[in-house]
This record gives structure tokens, sequence and C-alpha cells, in this order.
């Protein structure tokens, strides 16, 4: 193949502006010359062809051409799907399925656990009715979880009426194939990271009430048996060869524990993402072993958060602090995996779920949050947010607080609010350890 | 180095491309279109169907296109330099030719107040003295649709108001679709109409589609079933709108480029006047839902001329009305989907906002609901998608719309209201104060922005010819007489006249005023060197731009063509706002 010289080059790029210049300019130089007085008139030039604007824009429509494809295969397949009425008949076929005590939700199985859904067989627990369900889910990564359950009113915990009781017998048993580990300890590395299985089983029983709306209680007891061992995630360096010997505490080993806890929720103000809210949350739990080398532990949370919404509730600011703690009892060690966790997409959302575990962790979010976008008819809106966590974890919190040893995680946030039982949350976030991206979201039940 | 000159070079061709393509709106003389064209015909029409979908539609104008502004950044930046072609179709006088889009009716000839509550056509609606046949019915949606047959054989479409808000969507149907027939635009014909239910049969073949598109039998008992949950009045009869069925119907018409299968569909849509000029309408009205779906074309067989005729149906969401509920203040504010909105509270950290977000509103009455002047804006109103029309709209193009809604006076309004039967005083006179309020906003906002000197008319007198002209600003009582100037810019090249002038004639409340204009040597020397020019070098042009009070902007000019006859005077043979 011969290349033209330069100068030719030039040459033919000159011609072809020249060209292009008199073609557009041709129309403004053909006026009528021919017209007779009586019937003239001041008229438009009529129909104009292509514009400069156009010439202009061509380039980049050249460009976003896949683009164009894309979206019109988009608007091709809303069309086809609203004419075959496929939104009709999914809902039509949820309300069937409901219909037969069937319950597909499309969520993930808990922080890490990747994309998944769960199908519910039975009856859902719901307020001052008899339930029995059997819950079964299941994610890409392998994670699954089988729930079976039975009681009278509403789970405890959740967000009940006043004067709601709720009494609930289950069994669980999951196996979570990748949860990610990098150490104990505030000075966990991230190059350390690594995988770990978890197998679990547990049968209890809970009580809940509500005497008033803004007050819940709930008391369970319970029996686990949990395992450990090297997780699925190949890409993953194994847990034991990261950290060899017996520096994880009960990994490997099996651990039975028996449980008693409990858990005020004080509640204030509205539901609802723009609503005045308060509230607070203490939650206390023993942990019996039945394993050897197992250590009993408690286990104490306390948490309590604010949303203030202002000028005509547009936008709102949420405050929350939260710590938890373990703190063992007798000889014996208390499993890493029952430890306090910072990072994933609840807490901490610049660190990869589970980065810092330790017995005290301490974390206070902050977050700024404006409505962008709402529906005009139904209670489904966008919200964009910012917000600034800081997160610590340490063996006694007390004394090793200090603010550089603070983990923050900031970033901006859009979330999805429906009136219906779906959400979503896309975020991007920082912390000392680069930038994440996460997205969350729930559909169903 | 090389690199830098092929790009000069380019970069210059483009910018010269753009040159000429903004001189395009330049006015040109030409030859005469035929002066009496009542509708647009084609002896060999035969146009299929159109059923565009209805999704794409909203994704189309809602999200791609606004999202291409990001990809295509030139088209973003003549976005913002609110950069804009002149619509195609204006005629001499900056108005259209009548035509199987829009015909002159009020804006042309006072209609009387019976004129406007009878509408377009004959018909009083169905008869309710006798049975009436349901033979079509939809249930999809929140309130039921049917197609009946009333005794006499005529075929109607009933559609109901939603529950709890009794006459909201019927009124708001009748008394738009009054208002934009007398304006110019083809409607169907509807009427309010309170039937017994009782007397309702089903055809014998009738059936209901479900959400899923599966045809059930109904039956005389099913259809009771379906009229008990149809909110009634005490009396146990119900109120509904009654449409006319527009028969060869060919589907809607799109508000952007043209119906390839009709040769006399020429001009873009979008380009259109009639179409773009909807947008004032629209917005006095608060016609939230114009989209194509909301359009029909149908084929007239008028002898052996075919032609297609455009109608804009279904004026449901007008008024206060939004369907199936009442509006709200964001409605006419924002786009159901407006990603320039949301985008900005997003960028601004929810700093923007619109002004519907602090606004506390209260339903004025059930069959009203939100119908307000309080946030309305003319220059900035939204329907709930983007109208590739609507949105090529100039300020020519609105002043032409704002025109039509100038032609309604208070009496005219009222006899409109009172189509939609709401039958309490009280509740049409807030209806007829809020469009009377809407309108004066409309003008308000339109006819300051350009010099509305109408009535256009040439006097020769000794000193000169006088132009008379009434100007709107003054006549709606915008600006007061007094004082109100104009810059005048007039050129007669071939007369060697050239006049830059401040004047300030004397102005009548009605806003008449004259302007003299300046003599030329009528001599036989002058008429032969005259005619040597070709005929568009031999015209006058005359600019007139009002003088707008302090920190008003100033408004566009209106251009006068006038073309110099034998008696020494000039004839007005164009004009532009």
């Amino acid at each position: 193949m011969v290349n033209a010289p330069a100068a030719f080059r030039i040459r033919a790029t000159y011609r072809l502006a020249l060209a292009m210049v008199a073609i557009l300019a041709l129309p403004s130089s053909v006026l009528p010359q021919d017209v007779e007085a009586d019937s003239i008139e001041v008229i438009e030039r009529g129909t104009p062809g292509i514009d400069g604007w156009d010439i202009a824009e061509l380039p980049f429509k050249i460009i976003t051409a896949p683009l164009y494809v894309i979206a019109f295969g988009a608007e091709w397949a809303a069309d086809a799907a609203l004419e075959t009425r496929l939104p009709a008949r999914i809902v039509y076929a949820n309300l069937q399925l409901n219909r037969h005590y069937l319950y597909p939700t499309l969520a993930s199985l808990g922080a890490g656990a990747g994309f998944g859904g769960a199908l519910l067989v039975g009856v859902p627990p719901r307020a001052e009715k008899p339930s029995l369900s059997l819950q079964g889910g299941w994610t890409l990564r392998g994670y699954w979880r089988l729930t079976a359950r039975a009681g009278y009113g509403a789970e405890p915990g959740a967000s009940v009426q006043g004067g709601s009781f709720g009494a609930h017998v289950l069994g669980t048993t999951e196996t979570r194939t990748q949860e990610e580990f990098f150490g104990i300890g505030p000075d966990s590395r991230e190059a350390d990271r690594s995988d770990y299985e978890l197998e679990r089983r547990l049968a209890g029983a809970a009580l809940g009430f509500a005497p008033t709306g803004n007050l819940s209680l709930a008391l369970d007891i319970s029996w686990s048996r949990a395992e450990t061992r090297s997780g699925q995630n190949d890409a993953l360096q194994s847990l034991d060869s990261v950290f060899p010997g017996n520096s994880i505490p009960r990994f490997g080993a099996t651990d039975r524990y028996r449980s008693v806890g409990g858990v005020v929720q004080i509640r204030g103000g509205g539901r609802g993402p723009l609503r005045a809210q308060r509230w607070l949350l203490v939650g206390a739990r023993w942990n019996e072993s039945l394993s050897d080398g197992a250590a009993d532990f408690a286990q104490i949370e306390t948490a309590a958060g604010v949303v203030l919404p202002f000028d005509h509730q547009i936008r709102s600011l949420s405050l929350a602090l939260r710590y938890q703690t373990v703190r063992g009892s007798g000889s014996g060690s208390i499993p890493f995996y029952r430890l306090p966790a910072l990072g994933g997409t609840s807490t901490l959302s610049a660190y990869r779920t589970g980065r810092f575990r330790a017995r005290d962790l301490g974390l206070a979010e902050a977050e700024y949050f404006y409505r962008i976008w709402s529906h005009p008819v139904s209670p489904s809106a966008v919200f964009a947010s910012l917000f600034l966590d800081a997160g610590i974890v340490a063996s006694d919190l007390a004394e090793e607080l200090e603010f550089r040893r603070l983990r923050p995680s900031y970033g901006t946030a859009l979330s999805v609010v429906t009136g219906a039982s779906a959400g979503g949350r896309l975020e991007l976030a920082r912390g000392d350890e680069g930038i994440r991206v996460n997205l969350t979201f729930e559909v169903g039940t | 180095m090389l690199r830098l000159s092929r790009l000069i070079v380019i970069g210059a061709a483009v910018t010269t491309s753009v040159t000429a393509a903004c001189s395009k709106n330049e006015q040109v003389i030409g030859r005469a279109a035929p002066t009496a064209m009542p509708a647009a015909t084609a002896d060999q029409v035969t146009p299929a169907k159109r059923d565009p979908g209805l999704t794409s539609n909203f994704i189309d104008h809602s999200i791609r296109r606004p999202l291409a502004h990001l990809f295509i950044p030139p088209r973003a930046f003549r976005s913002w330099l609110g950069e804009k072609v002149e619509a195609y179709n204006p005629t001499a006088e900056d108005d259209v030719r009548a035509s199987s889009w829009f015909t002159h009716r009020n804006g042309r000839r006072r209609m009387t107040p019976s004129e406007i509550i009878r509408g377009p056509g004959e018909s009083t609606g169905p008869d309710t003295s006798d049975t009436w046949t349901v033979v079509d019915a939809k249930v999809q949606g929140v309130t039921p649709g049917f197609t009946i047959e009333d005794a006499t054989g005529a075929r109607y479409l009933i559609k109901f108001d939603p529950p709890e808000f009794a006459g909201l969507a019927t009124a708001a149907e009748v008394i738009s679709s009054r208002l934009f027939y007398a304006a110019g635009y083809n409607v169907p014909d509807v009427h309010i109409t309170v039937f017994d239910p009782s007397r309702v049969t089903a055809a014998e073949s009738l059936k209901f589609e479900d959400p899923l598109g599966r045809k059930h039998p109904v039956d005389d008992r099913a259809l009771q079933e379906i009229l008990r949950d149809i909110p009634s009045r005490p009396d146990g009869r119900i109120r509904a709108v009654a449409s006319t069925l527009l028969r060869n119907t060919l589907g809607p018409f799109n508000f952007e480029g043209t119906r390839q299968d009709d040769p006399a569909d020429t001009i873009p849509h979008q380009h259109r006047r009639e179409l773009r000029g909807l947008y004032a309408l629209s917005a006095w009205l608060n016609h939230l839902d114009i989209k194509q779906n909301n359009t029909l074309d149908v084929l007239i067989n008028d002898g052996d001329r075919r032609y297609v005729r455009h109608y804009l149906i279904d004026f449901g969401s007008t008024l206060g009305s939004r369907g199936v509920l009442p509006q709200k203040p964001r409605d006419g504010v924002e786009y159901d989907v407006d990603l320039a909105a949301a985008s900005a509270r997003w960028l601004t950290l929810g700093v923007f906002t619109k002004s519907w977000e602090r606004y506390d509103y209260q339903l004025q009455h059930p069959s009203i609901g939100y119908f307000s002047a309080d946030l309305f804006d003319p220059g900035s109103w939204k329907p709930l998608t983007p109208n590739p029309a609507l949105l090529n709209s100039t300020v020519r193009d609105n002043y032409w719309g704002a025109k039509l809604v100038a032609a309604f006076d208070e009496e005219q309004i009222r006899a409109a209201v009172s189509a939609g039967q709401l039958g309490d005083p009280q509740v049409e006179e807030i209806l007829v104060r809020t469009i009377m309020e809407r309108r004066r906003l409309t003008l308000a906002y339109w006819l300051l922005k350009t010099t509305p000197l109408e009535e256009l008319e040439i006097s020769p007198t000794p000193q000169g010819s006088l132009l008379g002209f009434q100007d709107l600003a003054v006549a709606e009582g915008f600006v007061p007489p007094a004082g109100r100037q104009y810059q005048i810019r007039f050129d007669f090249p071939a007369a060697g006249i050239k006049l830059r002038e401040t004047r300030a004639p004397p102005i009548s409340g009605a806003g008449a005023g004259e302007i003299l204009l300046p003599g030329y040597g009528g001599d036989a020397g002058f008429w032969e060197d005259l005619l040597k020019h070709p005929v568009e070098k031999r015209l006058a042009k005359l600019e007139v731009r009002a003088i707008p009070a302090a920190g008003v902007p100033e408004p566009r000019s209106v251009r006068v063509y006038l073309l110099p006859v034998r008696e020494g005077s000039y004839r007005i043979v164009g004009r532009a706002y």
C-alpha cells in the first residue's frame, strides 16, 4: 500500500472543505428572479436541507452509533414487552404464585453474598396472623440458606404497630462459601485478603412485643452449630495459607453454642426517607459454648440515630452512631467470625466486606441526602447523597480510640426508593484503600 | 504541524457551514403559494395505519434524546445557545394556511358562545332516552371505557371520571376540546352525557380484554357488575364523556418527521407552525399529555379527493386533571422524567430546586383537581414528556399561538366551561377565573417577547403613507399607551431612503396607532428604473421594535415588507414577528 504525500493530503482536505462550503452556500445564491409583481409575497425559505449543526454533529453521531443501536434495541424491547404484556404477566404470575403460597424475592443473602434470589413457601410472618413458611435462597457466588419458621404475628424486631405480639420458632441452615477475611485487629492488611467458608445451623425461638408503636422488645433463645473451612474463591489465597498455624481463633473447628439475647428498639417520628426520625437500639446476647476450646462470650450492641429533614423536606441530614463489643469469659477463644466487623455495603462501604474485625467496633455515620426526582403519582423517588463515615475496630476501644486511627469512608450515592417492596442504592465510596463502587438492590417481600 | 493546519481548515469549513446554516432563517422573496388551500390533498393517498409504541416514545423523548446531549457536544451547545430553526410554513402574514391540520376559526372571526358550546359536530351526544348497547370495552387502567351504540345507531366512545373525583376528567375533556377546536384544531366531537346504567346492555359479541390480553365474553349481568364500580350520582345515573367515533382512522401522527405514505405531508411536523404554536395553547390549558399517542390521523374521502386530516384527541389530562388523578403542582413545571432537572439537583447538591418543591397546596375542589396560575410560567411550562414540535417552538411560533389564546374573551371561556356541565356555579367560576388568569400570564409573556403590531394597514396621505396598526401589548393592558415608543428602521434602497428613528406615535387605549412612512418620487423615470430591478430589490423594509420599560429584555422587532405602488404609496406584502 502506498501512502499519498502529505502535501496532497492537505490539498485533498482543502478541496473537501471548499466543496462543503460551496454546497452549503449554494442555496442562498439561488433566488427566484422571475416573479411577477402581482404574485409575490414574502415567504420563508421552505424546507432547508442539511445545516451546519448537522455537520458538526455528524462525527459524534458516528462515534456514538453503537449507543444508538443499544438505545433503539432497548426501546424496541420495551415496546415488545408492553405489547406482549410482559409487566402485567409478571405481576399476574407473582400474584398467582402468592395465591399458591409461593413468594419469590430478588435479593442477596447479606453483604458480600452476591446477586441472588429466594423463594418462600407457605404463609410469611405478618401482624396478628399465624404463619408457617419455608424459605430458600441462593446466590451466584454459591451462598445458600434454608429457613423453616412457624409462629404467630410479625417477626420479632420487625417494624410493627403498637400492641402487636409475635412468637416464632425457626430453624436455619446456611453455607456462605466465600466470606472474606483480612486478619484481626485495626492493622490488618488488605494484601492478606483470603476467604473461608462458613457452614452454620441454628434452631431457636423468639418472642416480640411492641407495647406502643415507638417501642419494641424482642427476646430469643437459640442453639447453633458452625463450622469453618477454606473458602471457594479460587482467585483468593486460602485463609490457612495466609494465616498459618492457629493464629486465627477457631478456624477449622466446629463451634456449638447456646445463646439467649434481647433487643430493645425505641423509635420516634415518622416512617419514610424524608420524615423526621430518631431511634435507639440496645441489644445484648449471652453465648454459652457447648464445644471444647470455644469461649463463652457476651455480645453488646448499641446504636442511635436521627434523621433531620429540612427545607420543605427536600433534603435531610442523617446522623448515626454504633458501638459493638464482645467480651469473653473463662478460657478458650471466641470464634473469629463472631467478632464485630466493618466494611461492605452496610458499614464503611469504601472497604471490602469484613475488612476490619476485632472485639470492639465503633462507627459514626453522617449522610446528607436530597431528592433529585420523584414519581409524579406514586411515592417512588430517587435520592442523591453525600456521606462521610468513620469507623474503628480495636481490642479495647476505650483505650485505643484515637482520631488518627479512624478509617474514613466518604462518597456519593444514588438511592431508589419505591412505595412497593423494591429499592436500590448505587454508591461511589472512597477510603484509605481506594475507591469502591457498590450496588445493592432488593425486589420482593 | 500538518495536523494543526488540517484542523484549522476543517474548523474553518465547519464554522462557515454553521454560518451558512444560521442565515437560512432570513426572509426571501418567492412566488406566492396558492391562496386557497383548504386541505392538504392527494389523489392517490393510501396510507397505512400507524401504531407507534407508547413505551419507546417515552424512552426516546424522556431519556435517549436528553442523554444524547452528553455524547454530542454540538447539540448541547446549540441547545444552550437557544439556536432554533424557524418554522417552515408561515405565510406572508406570518400565519399558516388553512389545511387539514388547522382551520382559522375564533382567531379570524369571533365565534359566538353558542358556537363554542356546540363544538365541532352537529351531534349533541348519545341518545339517553333509550337503551345503549356496549359493543366494545376496555377494563385496563384505573377507569374503564366503552364503545356504545345508542338507539339511533350512532357509536360513541364513553369514558368516566376517576373514583372520588366526579367531573374531573370528563369536564376537562369537554372544556379543553371546545377551546382547542375554537382555536383552529381538529378534535373529535365530545359531550357530557348522564345515563341510567340499568338501560345499558351488552352486545352478544361483547368481550372484555383483561390486562393479560385475554378476552372474556361479557353478558348483561357482568356488565352491570362493572358499571356498579363506577361512581354514580345520588339518582343512580352515571356521568361520562361521550366522544363520537372517528372512522377511517390511520393511527396517530408523529410530532416530528412526515408521513411517508401521504404525498401531501411534505413539511416535517416539528417545523410546522401550527404544531409548534401548540406550546402556548397547551401551556395555557395545561394540556400535559400532548404526545403522538394522543393524536389521530383520519382518511377523508371527499368526492374524488382523498386526504389525511389530523386530529388532537384525549384532553383528559388538561386543566386540573391528570386523567386518573388530579394534577399536582409538579405537573407543568417538570417532565415526568426530567433528566435535566434531576441532573441539576444532583450536581448542585440539591441547591437547584423547582418552584413546586416548596409550594404547599390544597385541592381546590374534586371536580377541578389542581389547576392554578400560581406556579404557571408560560415560557418554561412542560408537558409530561418532551414533544419535538413544542421543543422546536420559537418566539415567533408562540406569538402566533398566543394570538390564538388572545382571541378568546371571558364570555367565550364561560361558554366553554359551561359545556363541561359541572353543575356548580362556584366551581365553574373558579375554573373561568383560573383560565382567564393563565390567559393573562400567557399573553403577558409572549406579547412582550416581540413587537406585537397587528391589523397592519397602509393609508396614503399627502404627507406620506400611514401605517396603521394595533399594538396588542397595549390593547391587552400590559403596556400603557402613553409613552409607548418604537425604534424604526426603514430601508428602501431603490428610492435611496434609509431611516433610523425613535418614534412615540399617539396610541389609543385599544392599542391603535399610526406610523408615517417616508414618501418617494413617483415619476415615470423612477418607475422605469424601479422595474429594471429584480422584484426582491424593489421592496422597502420597515422594522419596528418596541422600546421596553427599563429592565425588561428587548423584544423582537416586527419586519414589514412593502411593495411600492403607482399611487406613490405601498402595499404590504409580508411581515414577520
